[in-house]
């Protein structure tokens, strides 16, 4: 019956994900013959916004490209500036943009699991009607964002859009009270998170295993969140000035975000391939937390990726504590940086996945060249094989709907993030 | 951004929402109006604070300890460009089939009802754009509707505040 089946899924509108984008499904012969996310969303072209501005206007503008994660456009930048400049912030900077990076990983993934993910695997068809179901839950992950967002406006000076980065360090250094307050709400929420991370590990996800390559950044001893060094499930291991010998970005005629192929093949970034190859270096809290539930990884069932989020808020919210008692007035929280011409690439893990800048400055500080690789882009092609994989792998005699609300929750459970993604168009002219 | 500023949280929140740019920044640009202007400086301290945001989804975590929810949004529906609208949650839900964030106006609002159910009251206040985003600049358009929008606003937090003063008198 189901090989002579003719289907074709059409969402014409994605809910539950930042940004405009479709999906469309062809099923011939009990095969899926087109699976597509089409992303319609206009270009923002922010790359050639920056070209001929100054150095020091490039965090303020690139945190503008999201409302979610502007923090990992920030340090991606910052870094790559501070490489072309040869400025070692020093080790009280880097520890306080840990802590502004674990708000953002906090604030994101706790709206994203609460009110984007979650209502997909209670059975719901919005967030709304999930937290009339569970109210508590929902209140819970609410008070963790709200929780990220105050780490983000400490340093950030306001949660959305912050403005608090700068190459070399911080414009403002938080005042001890207002450290110490929010010291005291940080350790009292701990509890949460950790009723957060059982909880979603008691879920009952559906069974998914897949082959799939993960690619993350990665630390000697930290979990990674800023780094200079890239990792791959299948061995890679390069600095991250090599990430475009490495990775090919493309265009296709369904998207106005680019595709990404690691040396020709899809892969993974974001939070389960984070984990999948850093767990080792989780904190011991963390990890003894984990090593509770029956959850193991790596993983290669795409549904972990909500119990991998809700691993990090715990890793966020516990780093944020160490990093806090452990910071002192000693050094200052920002260096000033001594402008020359060059290249810089760097890199942090946004939310949803490794971020890649590269800027061409020259000796005056005026930007020359600028490109960003977000992680939607880059997850975009492991989506659409994703697809074809979960669907067939739960059924393609499955009626229409069902079949949609799945191809839906595949999508969701990556977190894309079309604005980001739409960041730049690849314009070919072809004359005769 | 606190206009008057305490540790405490403010009962009453006006938020500005909206993009940053284009008419869709209406929001924003009255709420940022509302704060340089010092309108604020006539409630008591603590009573109000005033901010913006770009994402609806991040809307019910910035609105602990709130008891009336002042939403000022851009609206394109037609209507004179400038005008200021009192707008229904019935009317957000009818128009919120395709909304670029994770989480639209409308959905963030039902889950404020969700979970605080009549702890906090909401008021949605939309300023008309006309048809489209084509045409008159945002400040242009925020300078026709900025007298009605002030007296609006008195008039609600006048209500609230109030209300406020009468539920304590009992009280005490």
């Amino acid at each position: 019956m189901s090989k002579e089946r003719k289907l074709n899924i059409k969402v014409p509108v994605l809910a539950r994900v930042e940004g405009a984008g479709a999906l469309r499904i062809k099923i011939r012969q009990g095969r899926i013959k087109q699976a597509e996310l089409d992303i319609f969303e206009p270009p923002r072209l922010f790359e050639r916004l920056l070209i001929g501005r100054d150095y020091h206007e490039v965090p303020d503008m690139v945190a503008r490209i999201c409302g979610i994660c502007p923090v990992a456009y920030q340090m991606s930048a910052v870094s790559a500036l501070e490489g072309i400049f040869g400025l070692d912030p020093g080790a009280r900077v880097r520890a306080m943009r840990r802590v502004f990076y674990c708000g953002e990983w906090m604030q994101s993934h706790a709206l994203h699991i609460h009110l984007l993910a979650l209502p997909d695997f209670l059975g719901f068809d919005s967030a709304p009607a999930m937290a009339k179901a569970y109210p508590d839950e929902v209140r819970r992950g609410l008070a963790l964002q709200a929780l990220g967002n105050d780490i983000i406006r400490l340093f950030g000076g306001r949660s959305v859009h912050p403005v608090g980065a700068c190459v070399g360090g911080f414009h403002h250094t938080p005042d001890r009270p207002s450290v110490r307050q929010l010291l005291d709400k940080l350790q009292a929420s701990l509890p949460q998170a950790e009723a957060l991370l059982r909880w979603t590990a008691a879920l009952d996800l559906p069974e998914d295993d897949q082959d799939f390559c993960s690619v993350s950044l990665t630390h000697p001893q930290d979990y990674p969140m800023i780094g200079e060094r890239m990792v791959s499930s299948s061995g890679l291991d390069i600095g991250i000035e090599d990430f475009e010998d490495y990775v090919n970005e493309y265009q296709v005629p369904h998207s106005t975000a680019l595709h990404a192929l690691l040396h020709g093949e899809t892969y993974l970034v974001g939070p389960l391939a984070r984990m999948n190859l850093n767990q080792a270096r989780l904190p011991p809290a963390t990890r003894e937390l984990l090593a509770e539930c029956s959850i193991r990884f790596p993983s290669r069932n795409m549904y972990h990726s909500l119990i991998a989020r809700a691993a990090e808020i715990h890793l966020a919210l516990t780093e944020a504590i160490r990093l806090l008692e452990e910071d002192s007035d000693a050094q200052p929280l920002r260096v000033a940086p001594q402008v020359r011409a060059g290249t810089g690439f760097g890199a942090s893990e946004a939310p949803r996945g490794l971020l890649y800048h590269r800027y061409e400055v020259t000796e005056t500080g005026t930007i020359a060249s600028a490109r960003i690789v977000p992680p939607t882009s880059q997850n975009q092609a492991r989506m659409e094989q994703d697809l074809v994989t979960s669907l067939e792998n739960y059924g393609l005699q499955h009626a229409a709907d069902a079949l949609q609300l799945r191809a839906e929750t595949v999508i969701r459970n990556y977190d894309p993030c079309i604005s980001c993604a739409t960041h730049f168009l690849r314009l070919r002219v072809e004359h005769d | 951004m606190t206009d008057t500023g305490t540790t405490a949280p403010a009962p009453v929140r006006i938020v500005g929402i909206g993009s940053a740019a284009g008419s869709d920044s209406l929001g924003w640009d009255a709420a940022e109006r509302l704060l340089a202007s010092g309108w604020a400086g006539r409630y008591p301290a603590g009573k109000l604070e005033i901010s913006t945001c770009t994402t609806p989804a991040q809307l019910p975590a910035m609105l602990d300890g709130a008891r009336l929810l002042l939403l000022i949004d851009a609206l394109q529906d037609g209507s004179t460009p400038g005008s200021l609208h009192w707008l229904s949650a019935n009317t957000l839900a009818a128009g919120s089939q395709a909304s670029s964030h994770g989480l639209g106006v409308a959905e963030a609002l039902g889950l404020i009802d969700a979970l605080q159910g009549d702890a906090v009251e909401v008021v949605v206040l939309g300023i008309s754009t006309g048809i489209s985003d084509h045409g008159a600049t945002g400040d242009t358009l925020l300078e026709t509707a900025w007298p009605s929008l002030q007296t609006t606003l008195d008039e609600i937090i006048g209500q609230y505040l109030a209300r406020d003063e009468t539920a304590s008198a009992r009280y005490y």
